[in-house]
């Protein structure tokens, strides 16, 4: 019986690993620059996490080295013009990036997807005037509405995150709406209907995990833009302000929680790589590498977005190529 | 076709309005400091910010009608209003003045041209790169120009416009001696090289984005057309294969981006905003970002709402410019 | 390059206030600087630092040219009546001023509209007007006369009538009356003895005199300026907020050189707006501007790599951060708290990592630009010594705790400097155990904190105070604006330093004056302050070869010296 179990379970279990791998090495053969993404998001993850044990010197302490040093062995990305290590800040700014950029496209995503459902279920004049604010919005320059936004709102983690959201509702909400739309007519779903569902059960139980798939896609291929826009906030001089204590797990204070002190290397000085991009203009003599560094990051890290987001699009649903 | 365009029209002025009131408010209700603080500065007493709210108008209520839900009777009619004064002075064009008393329609007259100047010179950039590299990398699909030209795209999406145009300025400068002009707009008129040598790197560094975008839709967009039957029949009644890719191919693969282009216009205007701070274009982006910061909320709201015209109109215009390249779309 | 450097002009005597006002009366030109500048009489030994060697080799000035400098930020309107953006660095050149401050020593001044003073007592400023002082050619329909007694008036009443004006709390708080009797003599009457009279007559700040045309015709000057100063007109249509202004030469200016050319040489002064540091250096590099105000030591040094023959000067800039608390909550209304605050911030160390050692010195009450008002180095030494370990031991006493939480206000800022004196401020404060809560604000939101003094502690932006006034008002209850707004002081915990801050406005003889501002500031210093100026920094402004018989030592604020300026590119 139990030997019969355990036969099962193999079976179940390895039938969806084999295939994952077979996914894998799918991906890696058909679409190596998504596999080039995704070692750049865990290379990226795992700097942010990891951020105080990597970093060879702390993001703030000034005097780590000589002021304005070109890269060397002791410094790999130099040191700007208070001596900080340039290395230890771009390590550190990983955070500030994942953390925004996923926090607010998982924002974004959720309150869009959801409007998107209501919008494209309930048809008629609700639908129209979500789409026509839709419409606008889009249209509207982001990064106006995001400068309007951030300015209304003020200075923190928090608020950069709701208004990088905000900014990534109004196209999901627009893509969802469509695929409600095509789905709402399904077979399955007048089926359901003519079974009696109720509305919210229909809206659950048969769209919703429909149009997730899609939604994840869409938050996938967002990232990019949610990190650039933070980093350009912070060129301005407009994103998170520099120093101020910054925990990864700054959402457990909503729940009235505090970081747990094992996690304490969670924690940190907050550090942005658009900040930095945006004192180096500044230095002089001319320093190009202190420029230069935060600015590559934040290009590998948006590339790395991208191209996974592209792949992941691929694999999962090729029919959204040129759409998305 | 007429009766849509009215219909269009009235709507796009009730989202004017709905976007004149909700950034009205969103100014107003943030935490911390008007204009008038601003402009009190440090050396603000009691005496001097009470006269500076005055002359702005700030001491007036915000609506000509405010609804007073606790005591009888609800509606009560202000005389003078912020709001009202606000939508006066943007119907008679004078645009009242800015945080510091300077006429904001003086402001504009000087700084549309250059945005307007930038945007153009990015927009020929866009088209001029966006297109080709799109249809080269859709001919000859799968081989090693289009792999370039695709990757290239990847690149543009990725790279903070605002970064290229630092190193733009700190690169020349340290290793060739050489800047652009900086310290003043250069009219083309007074001196068309010098203007050029000014217009042409932000509009370069702000067309990175769009170019990528024109292209890979340029190129999906032919890609989609090259498959379709005419093309079919075009090849297989023996045209040579430059003559169906342009005369078959390309006319009908541009309908999309012609239009797209069209709303590349909205989006760049944001990033007009970062290459005017890094070029010290003295434009309407760097204007909206002064602004921002100092709560100037005449300057915010007026930009504002001329944005979204030109993005409400710009959206009508591509509309009927869709329909008319494509006579497949009716819109009633 | 002036081999003099800035220590030495502050380490000789202090020129009395009356001495060179009376030197000024008797050259020939009414110009205490006239004689200095020529190279000429000895007038320049006890004068301010105005060499000005021309270093052309070929032949002497040249007339025509035009010196383009930048400005940082935004002009506003050109109505010297209530403008203190980046304006202010033009009207003197546009209008006349009763009298001209220097803007390296403040109790120097030069006659400018007035050429005599009396002071019959300690509240009577009797001015005589120079005759001449001629009015540009302009297109405004304003007749080329003289300046007399009855623009000064109006102008005055002008200030009377509006409390946007710079003026208007001077006006309000001590001017009595201006009575004109004659049209080359003005009277001015304080209310009470006040020591800092002709620093606010003679800041360029809301006190250069337009012709009375303006009001009286009711002329647009927020967009249009003429007046009788050295470049008198304004380019018509030159003027915009978002871009520059071009002042042209007045060809009827009063004065002339010493070789009797006319003055001034340069055909036309151009400001330009450039915000970002970045596009203002390159466009000096590259020659787009004559005239760069550098960021530090280290920077001159890196841009004379390139433009290797530049002229440099120097100016102590009347700059500073502060850290203030509220004496009045808790734990500030603690002297013991405060003075640790005190010991607990190593100025020298910001000193030393923001501008080096060069480039400035640490603060004490009063900034050391302000020279004599100043405390020397080692009383400060004394005074406000380094020390964390004594900061402890001070919190120790007044709580029980090892270390004690606070919470600091700040805004979100890229000016310059506040960047980088945070980090440091945070590191030194935690050392010395202070936990800090940050709390960091929009610059507007934070404004409008400060000014309603609803913050604990606050790390306060650029505070610039070109006289020991303000500075010292920051200890009364009343603060900097006299009707607490933006800070209060001990004044309010110590009636005796409230009346030695009270008293120290009515000293008007110059040298009683700066004895009871020292005095003063030690006696605050006893109670522990609530308001510390961190450090004070120099500013180095880098001309390009070819600008020359540039006033040195006087940097790029010696508007008064452009007279005699000159272009000379060896074309």
């Amino acid at each position: 019986m139990s030997a019969i179990d355990a036969g099962d379970v193999a079976v179940a279990g390895l039938a969806p690993r084999t295939s994952r791998w077979i996914m894998a090495g799918r991906l890696a053969r058909d679409n190596p620059l998504a596999l080039f993404g995704l070692l750049v998001v865990i290379v990226l993850a795992v700097c942010a996490v990891f951020a105080p044990l990597i970093a060879p010197y702390g993001p703030l302490d000034f005097g780590a080295g000589t002021k304005n040093l070109d890269p060397t062995w002791k410094h790999p990305f130099g040191t700007e013009d208070l001596g900080r290590d340039m290395f230890s800040r771009v390590v550190f700014g990983a955070r500030i990036s994942l953390i925004v950029g996923f926090s607010s496209v998982i924002f974004g995503t959720v309150v869009g997807t959801g409007l998107g459902i209501f919008s494209g279920y309930s048809g008629g004049t609700i639908d129209s005037i979500i789409q026509r604010t839709v419409d606008t919005a889009i249209a509207f320059p982001a990064l106006l509405i995001l400068l309007i936004l951030r300015q209304v709102m003020g200075p923190s983690v928090e608020t950069l995150i709701v208004a990088v959201g905000i900014a990534i509702i109004f196209p999901v909400t627009r893509i969802i709406r469509g695929a409600v739309l095509s789905e709402k007519n399904n077979q399955y779903v007048e089926a359901a209907r003519a079974l009696g569902a109720s509305t919210p059960r229909i809206l659950f139980f048969h769209i919703a995990p429909n149009v997730a798939a899609l939604a994840i896609i869409i938050a996938t291929t967002l990232l990019g833009t949610a990190i650039l826009a933070e980093a350009a906030l912070a060129f301005l001089g407009l994103g998170i302000p520099e120093g101020t204590d910054f925990s990864m797990l700054f959402f457990l204070s909503f729940v009235g929680l505090d970081t747990p002190s094992w996690l304490g290397f969670l924690e940190g000085p907050a550090v942005t790589w658009g900040k930095d991009v945006s004192a180096a203009r500044n230095s002089f003599p001319v320093h190009i590498w202190w420029a230069f560094f935060p600015g590559l990051a934040i290009t590998l890290t948006v590339l790395g977005f991208n191209l996974l987001g592209d792949g992941l699009r691929d694999i999962l649903d090729p029919r959204l190529r040129g759409r998305l | 076709m007429q009766r849509y365009i009215i219909r269009r029209l009235i709507q796009g002025g009730i989202i004017l309005f709905v976007l004149s009131v909700v950034v009205f408010l969103l100014l107003r209700i943030a935490p911390g400091g008007d204009p008038a603080a601003f402009r009190c500065g440090f050396t603000c007493t009691d005496d001097k910010i009470a006269a500076i709210r005055k002359e702005m108008g700030l001491d007036n209520p915000y609506f000509p009608v405010s609804v007073d839900l606790t005591d009888p009777p609800f509606v009560s009619f202000n005389g003078e209003s912020q709001y009202w004064r606000w939508v006066r002075e943007l119907f008679n064009g004078s645009l009242g003045r800015d945080w510091n008393g300077a006429p904001v329609a003086d402001e504009l007259q000087n700084r549309l041209p250059v945005t307007v100047e930038l945007l153009i010179i990015t927009l020929l950039v866009t088209i001029a790169v966006g297109v080709p590299f799109g249809i080269v990398s859709a001919v000859y699909r799968n081989s090693p120009a289009d792999y370039g030209a695709r990757f290239g795209a990847i690149l543009g999406l990725a790279v903070p416009n605002f970064w290229v145009a630092t190193l733009v300025i700190l690169i020349p400068i340290q290793y060739w001696d050489y800047a652009p002009p900086l310290t003043k707009t250069i009219a083309f008129f007074d001196s068309p090289w010098d203007n050029l040598r000014q217009f042409v790197p932000p509009a370069i560094v702000l067309a990175a984005v769009s170019a990528a975008g024109v292209m890979r839709l340029t190129r999906s967009s032919m890609l989609e057309v090259m498959r379709q039957d005419y093309i079919r029949t075009a090849r297989s009644k023996g045209l040579r294969e430059r003559i169906v890719v342009i005369r078959h191919a390309l006319k009908n693969s541009m309908i999309p981006v012609v239009t797209i282009i069209g709303l590349q216009v909205a989006a760049l205007l944001g990033g007009a905003v970062i290459v005017e701070s890094v070029f010290n274009l003295q434009g309407v982006g760097i204007y909206f970002l002064g602004a921002l910061v100092r709560k100037d909320y005449q300057v915010v709201q007026t930009l504002t709402v001329y944005i979204g015209a030109v993005v409400v109109l710009l959206n009508l215009g591509v509309d009927i410019l869709y329909a008319w390249l494509d006579p497949r779309i009716r819109y009633s | 390059m002036s081999t003099k450097s800035y220590w030495q002009r502050f380490e000789r005597q202090r020129i009395s206030r009356r001495r060179v006002l009376a030197a000024g009366g008797v050259g020939a030109a009414g110009l205490a600087i006239a004689a200095a500048c020529g190279g000429g009489d000895g007038g320049g030994d006890n004068g301010p630092d105005a060499t000005a060697v021309p270093t052309g080799t070929n032949g002497g000035p040249k007339y025509g040219g035009r010196y383009v400098y930048h400005i940082e930020g935004d002009w506003g309107t050109i109505d010297p009546l209530t403008s203190v953006g980046f304006a202010p660095g033009i009207f003197p050149r546009i209008y006349s001023a009763l009298l001209d401050r220097s803007r390296i020593q403040s109790d120097v001044f030069y006659f400018d509209l007035a050429e005599e003073l009396e002071q019959p007592d300690a509240e009577t400023y009797l001015f005589k007007l120079r005759q001449g002082v001629k009015i540009a050619p302009n297109t405004l329909g304003i007749e080329e006369r003289d300046m007399d007694a009855a623009d000064v008036k109006s102008w005055f009443d002008r200030i009377d009538g509006d409390e946007r004006a710079v003026l208007s709390p001077f006006a309000k708080q001590n001017l009595e009356s201006v009575t004109v009797t004659d049209p080359q003599t003005v009277t001015l009457m304080t209310n009470k003895p006040y020591a800092y009279t002709l620093f606010r007559i003679g800041a360029p700040l809301g006190s250069t005199i337009p012709p009375r045309e303006f009001f009286e015709q009711g002329l647009d000057i927020e967009a249009q300026g003429v007046g009788a100063g050295p470049f008198g007109t304004i380019k018509a249509g030159s003027f915009s907020e978002s871009g520059g202004i071009v002042a042209q030469r007045n060809p009827n200016y009063y004065r002339t050189a010493d070789n009797g050319d006319q003055l001034p040489y340069l055909d036309e002064i151009e400001a330009v707006r450039i915000s970002d540091r970045q596009p203002r250096r390159v466009s000096f590099l590259d020659g787009q501007i004559d005239s760069y105000t550098a960021e530090d030591r280290a920077e001159v040094d890196g841009l004379l790599d390139d433009v290797s023959d530049a002229l440099v000067t120097e100016t102590a800039n009347n700059t500073y951060i502060a850290f203030n608390m509220h004496p009045e909550k808790a734990p500030w209304n603690d002297e013991k708290i405060r003075k640790a605050a005190g010991h607990a911030l190593n100025r020298q160390e910001f000193v030393d990592l923001i501008v080096g050692p060069e480039g400035g010195r640490p603060n004490g009450l009063v900034h050391w630009p302000l020279g004599d008002f100043a405390l020397s180095p080692e009383e400060l030494e004394e005074l406000q010594p380094y020390d964390p370990a004594r900061s402890r031991e001070l919190i120790k006493e007044a709580t029980g705790e090892d270390s004690i939480d606070i919470k600091v206000m700040y805004p979100v800022s890229d000016i310059q400097f506040h960047d980088k004196h945070l980090p440091i401020f945070l590191s030194q404060m935690a050392e010395a155990g202070f936990n800090i809560e940050e709390d960091v604000r929009d610059f507007g939101n934070w404004l409008v904190n400060y000014q309603n003094l609803e913050y604990d502690a606050s790390l306060s932006l650029n505070q610039v105070y070109e006289t020991a006034e303000i500075p010292l008002d920051w200890h009364s209850v009343n603060g900097p604006q006299g009707d607490r707004n933006f800070g209060t002081g001990i004044g309010g915990l110590y009636p005796e330093i409230e009346a030695a801050i009270a008293d120290t406005k009515t000293k008007t003889d110059p040298d009683e004056h700066i004895a009871a501002v020292l005095e003063t500031q030690r006696m605050i210093y006893e109670k522990g302050p609530s308001f510390l100026p961190i450090m004070s920094w120099t500013a180095f402004t880098l001309y390009h070869s070819y600008v020359k018989n540039v006033p040195t030592g006087l940097g790029a604020t010696g508007l008064y010296l452009w007279n005699e300026a000159y272009i000379d590119k060896g074309e």
